[in-house]
């Protein structure tokens, strides 16, 4: 009976914890770092420098982050990979995807130039197995610019709109665009944080929570998977190595 | 390119205080070759590093120390000599030399699991880019299997040591992360 309670309290205490996991994604200079800053509260009016490899953030209830409310309030945090968006690094990108829940793409809105190759990039990474299903978020950044386009022209452009190109990859999904300015000083509200893109977290978590209980045994399998071939790859490459000193040192004798 | 020192001037949330930078690598990934340039200095005369070169800059209330050590197979047993209080790390690939991307992936893997360089930001540079077989960026973090890593932030930059291009823009970065 004890134990009957027990491990019921146990399976209830870990529903009340959550970890999701989610990737910015986009082209170099969309913004992804800045958005990421400002969902931490930072200010980011100063610009940030390119990223070429791996930022990770956690966010928690300090950062607005909850799921779920009253006495089954559950206490949830997010961790953020934002990644290098430039040509020669988005190759790692793919890494990422067997282990997130969710997906942010970010776009430079104002960019009309690149906003072609946007909308190949994130075909692009649609099309990977990782992803099928997983919610995705997509921001139309620096909303600020008067030449930024809107939500709607945006998902013309990117072809996500029904019948354009890529509405096949959406497949069932949960997706949403959302306008926003990333950069703190210039948002609405006199320099305070955007409160469009705290809501389109608040949505990417919601819609994370609502597919839960296929993501979440979805990505632990996949991230056991990912996990054992990477530590055959090491012992593989332990060997190796071993085996390459030893010769050398073989050759040195002689 | 700018130098170490310009870099200092131009960051834009200005450090206070010491930090240290550890430089690590393979014999012959360009290291010294590296600080030297960005020094400003002549990159012709360089030798292998039997121990180490430790380069010291100033700036307003901030010194940062730079420390190259030598990574021939011998002396990489003394690397942990030199871990304590590290505040970032750099660590430098010949990105042409394919056969020993596994021995430096190796090496790289064994530092990362020390408790003294944990949670240490690290820049990667993927040296010699200026010459025809360079690998490129993503093929080395794949190669050195950097996106296993999740307790730390990390970067990796394609420079050339020779003519100096990505070098400042790896470093304001790191920079940018000594706390
Ligand atoms: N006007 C305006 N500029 C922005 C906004 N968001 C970001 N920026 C600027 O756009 C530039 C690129 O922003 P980052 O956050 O570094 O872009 P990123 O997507 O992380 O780029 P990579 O790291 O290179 O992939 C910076 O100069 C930012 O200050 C915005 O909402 N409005
Ligand atoms: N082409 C080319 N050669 C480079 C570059 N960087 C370094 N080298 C050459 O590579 C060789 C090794 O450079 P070092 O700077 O001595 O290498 P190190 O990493 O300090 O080596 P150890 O001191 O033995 O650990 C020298 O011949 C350099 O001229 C580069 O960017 N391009
Ligand atoms: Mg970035
Ligand atoms: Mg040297």
């Amino acid at each position: 009976m004890f134990g009957l309670l027990h491990n019921l309290f146990k399976a209830i205490k870990s529903r009340r914890e959550r970890r999701y996991t989610v990737v910015l994604i986009g082209l170099d200079n969309a913004g992804k770092t800045t958005v990421a800053r400002h969902l931490r509260g930072e200010a980011a009016s100063a610009g940030a420098t390119p990223t070429f490899g791996f930022n990770s953030d956690v966010l928690g209830k300090e950062h607005g982050v909850s799921a779920g409310g009253g006495v089954f309030s559950r206490s949830l945090t997010v961790e953020m990979f934002d990644l290098g968006g430039g040509k020669n690094i988005r190759g790692i990108w793919g890494r990422y995807y067997a282990e997130v829940h969710g997906v942010v793409y970010v776009v430079d809105a104002a960019d009309t130039d690149r906003i072609e190759e946007a909308a190949a990039c994130l075909a692009d990474s649609l099309k990977d197995p990782h992803l099928d299903g997983k919610p995705l978020l997509v921001l139309a950044n620096k909303q600020d610019l008067p030449s930024a386009m809107a939500e709607a022209d945006a998902a013309q452009a990117l072809g996500l709109a029904s019948g354009s190109t890529m509405a096949g990859e959406l497949g069932e999904r949960a997706f949403n665009i959302v306008g926003c300015t990333a950069l703190y000083e210039l948002s609405e509200e006199g320099g305070r944080a955007d409160p469009r893109l705290r809501r389109a977290l608040r949505w990417l978590l919601g819609a994370i929570g609502s597919d839960w209980t296929q993501l979440a045994p979805r990505v632990k399998s996949d991230v056991v998977a990912q996990k054992e071939k990477d530590a055959k790859e090491l012992a593989e490459r332990k060997a190796r190595v071993a085996k390459m000193r030893e010769e050398r040192a073989r050759r040195q004798e002689e | 390119m700018p130098g170490l020192l310009s870099l200092l001037r131009r960051l834009r949330k200005p450090q206070q205080g010491e930090a240290r930078i550890l430089v690590l690598g393979l014999d012959n990934a360009g290291k010294t070759t590296i600080l030297t340039k960005l020094s400003e200095e002549d990159i012709t005369t360089i030798t292998p590093t039997q121990g180490f070169n430790v380069k010291s800059l100033s700036h307003a209330n901030f010194k940062l120390n730079v420390w190259d050590i030598g990574g021939q197979k011998a002396i990489r047993p003394y690397w942990n000599n030199y871990f304590e209080s590290t505040d970032a790390l750099v660590y430098v690939i010949d990105s042409t030399d394919q056969k020993r991307m596994e021995e430096t992936g190796f090496e790289l893997g064994e530092l990362l699991e020390k408790e003294k360089l944990a949670g240490v930001p690290l820049l990667i540079y993927a040296n010699k880019q200026d010459l025809l077989h360079a690998l490129t960026p993503a093929e080395v973090a794949q190669m050195l299997n950097l996106v296993q890593i999740r307790d730390r932030q990390w970067q990796i930059v394609a420079c050339s040591a020779r003519t100096g291009d990505g070098l400042t823009e790896g470093l304001e970065w790191l920079v940018s992360m000594i706390k």
